[in-house]
C-alpha cells in the first residue's frame, strides 16, 4: 500500500495489523477526536496527522517493535471510541 | 432495507442505509465491538454506512457469521435505545432538573409544583369550624345540648 513504512520483510510476514499508514473517513472521525488520540498513543510513536481531501491520513513512525502490529488497529479505535463518547 | 453483510478473511463488513440506521445508532453498535474487533468505519455514497469489523484474534468461518449476526442485533438494540431515549426526553429533563434544583431550598421553594386539589380552595372556606367564636358554638344552650351549627361551614 502507498506510504507504507519500510519493514524488513520477516517483521512484515509477521505483521497482521497491515500499513503504518492509516487512512479515516473525516466525515466519521473528527479532529478533536484524532488529536486526543494522537496525544494518547503519543509514546508509542510518532505520529503525523494530515487531512487530505475527504479523508484524515495518519503516518506511524518510529513505532515501539512490541506494539508495531495492533497499533494502527488500536488507533482507529481510540479514535472511533473518542467520537462516540465525545460526540 | 437491511444491513448488507459481506464475509471477509478475519471478519465481516457491514453496508447500513442511514435512512434506516441512523448514524449515531451505527457508530454506537461499532462501539459495543471494540475490545474484540478492529473496528472502521466509513462513509459511502447514497447515505449509506460501511463498518469493518476484523477480528483481533483470527476466527473459524462459524465465528465471522455469529460476529455478523451479533452486530445485527447490536444495531437494532441501539436503535430501540435511541427511540427509548428520544420518547422519554422531557421527562429525564424534568426529573434532573428538579434533583439539582432540590439541591438549592431557595430555587427549589421558587420551583415546587403546587399541591393540586380535587376542589378549588377559596380563603373564606371555613370547612372545620375554626373561625365560628366559642360563644357561638358552645355558650348558649337549647334543652341543655350545644347549639348546631349549620353543615354548611360559615363565610366571613
Amino acid at each position: 500500500m502507498a506510504g507504507r513504512e519500510s519493514v524488513p520483510a520477516s517483521r512484515r510476514s509477521a505483521s497482521r495489523a497491515g500499513p503504518r499508514v492509516l487512512r479515516l473517513d473525516a466525515d466519521i472521525y473528527t479532529e478533536e477526536a484524532l488529536e486526543r488520540t494522537r496525544r494518547a498513543f503519543a509514546h508509542l510513536a510518532a505520529i503525523d496527522l494530515r487531512r487530505e481531501g475527504k479523508r484524515w491520513t495518519v503516518r506511524f513512525a518510529r513505532v515501539d517493535p512490541a506494539v508495531a502490529d495492533r497499533l494502527p488497529g488500536e488507533f482507529a479505535n481510540y479514535a472511533l471510541s473518542c467520537r462516540v463518547v465525545g460526540s | 432495507m437491511g444491513p448488507k453483510v459481506v464475509p471477509k478473511a478475519n471478519g465481516v463488513e457491514v453496508t447500513l442505509d442511514e435512512t434506516v440506521f441512523p448514524r449515531s445508532v451505527g457508530l454506537a453498535a461499532a462501539y459495543r465491538f471494540l475490545d474484540r474487533c478492529y473496528v472502521r468505519v466509513e462513509t459511502r455514497p447514497g447515505k449509506r454506512l460501511l463498518v469493518r469489523l476484523e477480528n483481533k484474534d483470527p476466527s473459524a468461518p462459524a465465528a465471522r457469521k455469529a460476529l455478523a449476526g451479533e452486530f445485527r442485533n447490536e444495531l437494532l438494540h441501539q436503535l430501540v435505545r435511541r427511540q427509548l431515549a428520544e420518547r422519554t426526553d422531557a421527562l429525564r429533563a424534568a426529573i434532573v432538573g428538579r434533583a439539582l434544583l432540590s439541591a438549592d431550598k431557595a430555587l427549589a421553594s421558587e420551583a415546587a409544583v403546587p399541591a393540586v386539589a380535587s376542589e378549588p380552595l377559596d380563603f373564606r372556606d371555613d370547612p372545620l369550624g375554626i373561625a365560628v367564636p366559642w360563644e357561638e358554638k358552645y355558650g348558649e344552650k337549647r334543652d341543655g345540648r350545644p347549639r348546631k351549627r349549620s353543615g354548611k361551614p360559615k363565610k366571613r
